[in-house]
């Protein structure tokens, strides 16, 4: 039997490090950030006794960090991360002094500029159409206060973007938003929140 | 060195490299995302685009509609419950639509049946600064206006038109108190009068902002003085904001709505005795 020299058995030590430790190293997370020159919107729908109204704005940015396994069935969940935040001085109703009493009054934008959803994955599953549901879990945060929350959403697209529509309820009264009782006919109590947004990669 | 020796050597190297690269691989963790920079504040300004009489420097949005609806009933508070303390009537009212083509600027067009008035107006806001402890802005305000039912003369005739201007200068405090002042030029003052004249005025409010509902407004008109209309003009009232609406109830002396009816001043004295009531409804589209 051919005899293994000390030399030999150093260079099979040196590939052995190689084959663990490269992959390890090399194993590194997916970044996208909300691609702003897109077409993004935020949308808030009130439902009101009295009247109906819209705001929308295009003004939402935030990333996503995914593990190795991307979204796909083997998609590490635990190291995933994203981050989403609306400037909501930048809502619009259609009607501006609406647009003012909505800041001013109620989500008082110039102390809290910013509704901001963060969290990690929670589940993916794939659909025959190649798109992705996406399980959220996380903090909202809205006029200071926050509220887990989960949240289901699409994603469409292929690398290296992606097209993300979520929908979600949000209660003024849980946010502390404090809404005069009059004007709860004018203005729900539970607002439908949707958000439909683009996502490219950054780096991988 | 011994080939032995480097062999050994090159091994180390190589080993100490990976283990490197992997470290560092495995700390790039987190986001590179930053957040932009926000959008700029808005100037903040009067809630509404009028007083209880006289303009303020705000404006609609682009491509806004505004209608109003301004009542003073004609019998004074004094005339007690016969008179249901004026509401059994009559009033002078007037109607008014109001466009913005842009952010700084609104056309009107009202009419009062005092004189069946009609009244072309527009307002720019042509200057605004500050934030939220202090904000002042300026407007300038011009008008046309065609009186139709002058008793005892054609339509057509020249002294039934009269025109005006004013500067609007307005200051917020703390988004919650605001001042504006008014001077004021107006032509023809009198329509009645067989001649024309000028009539200068000054302008005062103030409003109070109690919460984002209700707010509290006092506002007086200094007018030069002639024996036609021999009084200032002062009005106190609330205002309930809904966002697209706004009502405003107050008590005055003056029963004049269109600007070229108020401006010059009032017939009633400003007593207890001479108090109307009165409203004006906006909305917003």
């Amino acid at each position: 039997m051919r005899r293994i020299t000390r030399q030999r058995s150093r260079q099979l030590f040196v590939l052995f490090l190689c084959a663990v430790l490269l992959p390890t190293g090399l194993a590194r997370a997916q970044e996208y950030h909300v691609d702003t020159s897109a077409e993004n919107h935020v949308t808030f729908i009130s439902d009101a006794p009295i009247e109906d109204f819209e705001g929308v704005t295009n003004a939402i940015d935030g990333y996503v960090l995914l593990g190795p396994g991307g979204m796909g069935p083997n998609a590490d969940l635990e190291s995933s991360q994203f981050y989403f935040e609306v400037d909501l001085a930048t809502m619009h109703t259609g009607i501006k002094r609406r647009d003012r009493h909505m800041r001013e009054n109620y989500l008082q934008t110039a102390e809290f500029p910013y509704a901001s959803y963060e969290g990690k994955l929670s589940g993916t599953e794939a659909d025959d159409d190649g798109s992705f549901h996406l399980d959220l879990e996380g903090t909202f945060s809205v006029h200071g206060v926050e509220r887990e929350k989960e949240v289901r959403c699409v994603a469409r697209g292929g690398e290296p973007r992606y097209r993300i529509r979520c929908r979600f309820e949000v209660s003024l009264v849980e946010h502390d938003i404090d809404v005069p009782s009059l004007m709860f006919l004018k203005i729900g109590e539970v607002i439908d929140l949707r958000v439909d947004f683009y996502v490219k990669r950054v780096r991988q | 060195m011994t080939k032995r020796l480097r062999a050994q050597r090159v091994s180390g190297l190589t080993i100490g490299m990976l283990l490197a690269a992997s470290t560092l691989a495995a700390q790039e963790e987190g986001s590179t995302w930053q957040r932009k920079a926000p959008s700029p504040d808005e100037v903040p300004l009067f809630h509404s685009e009028s007083s209880l009489h006289l303009p303020t420097a705000q404006t609609l949005g682009e491509g806004e509609i505004g209608f109003e609806i301004l009542h003073r009933f004609l019998p004074p508070i004094s005339s007690g419950s016969n008179g249901l303390w004026g509401f059994d009537g009559p009033v002078n009212i007037r109607f008014g639509l109001t466009y913005a083509p842009t952010d700084r600027l609104m056309l009107s067009l009202g009419r009062s049946n005092r004189l069946d008035n009609y009244d072309l107006q527009a307002k720019a806001r042509v200057y605004e600064a500050g934030g939220h402890d202090f904000a002042f802005s300026v407007a300038l305000v011009g008008g046309l206006a065609w009186n139709t039912e002058v008793p005892g003369r054609d339509d057509g005739d020249a002294l039934n038109w009269q025109y005006y201007g004013e500067v609007v200068l307005n200051a917020l405090f703390s988004e919650r108190f605001g001042i504006g002042v008014v001077p004021a030029y107006l032509n023809n003052p009198v329509v009645e009068d067989l001649g024309r004249d000028d009539a200068l005025s000054l302008g005062l409010y103030a409003h109070y902002y109690a919460n984002a509902v209700l707010g509290l407004i006092a506002e007086y008109n200094i007018s030069d003085f002639r024996a036609e209309l021999p009084y200032d003009s002062f009005a106190l009232g609330f205002h309930l904001e809904t966002g697209g609406h706004f009502f405003k109830i107050l008590v005055t002396n003056t029963t004049s709505l269109n600007p070229s009816q108020y401006l010059a001043g009032s017939t009633n004295e400003i007593t207890s005795d001479e108090l109307r009531l009165g409203f004006n409804v906006t909305r917003v589209f």
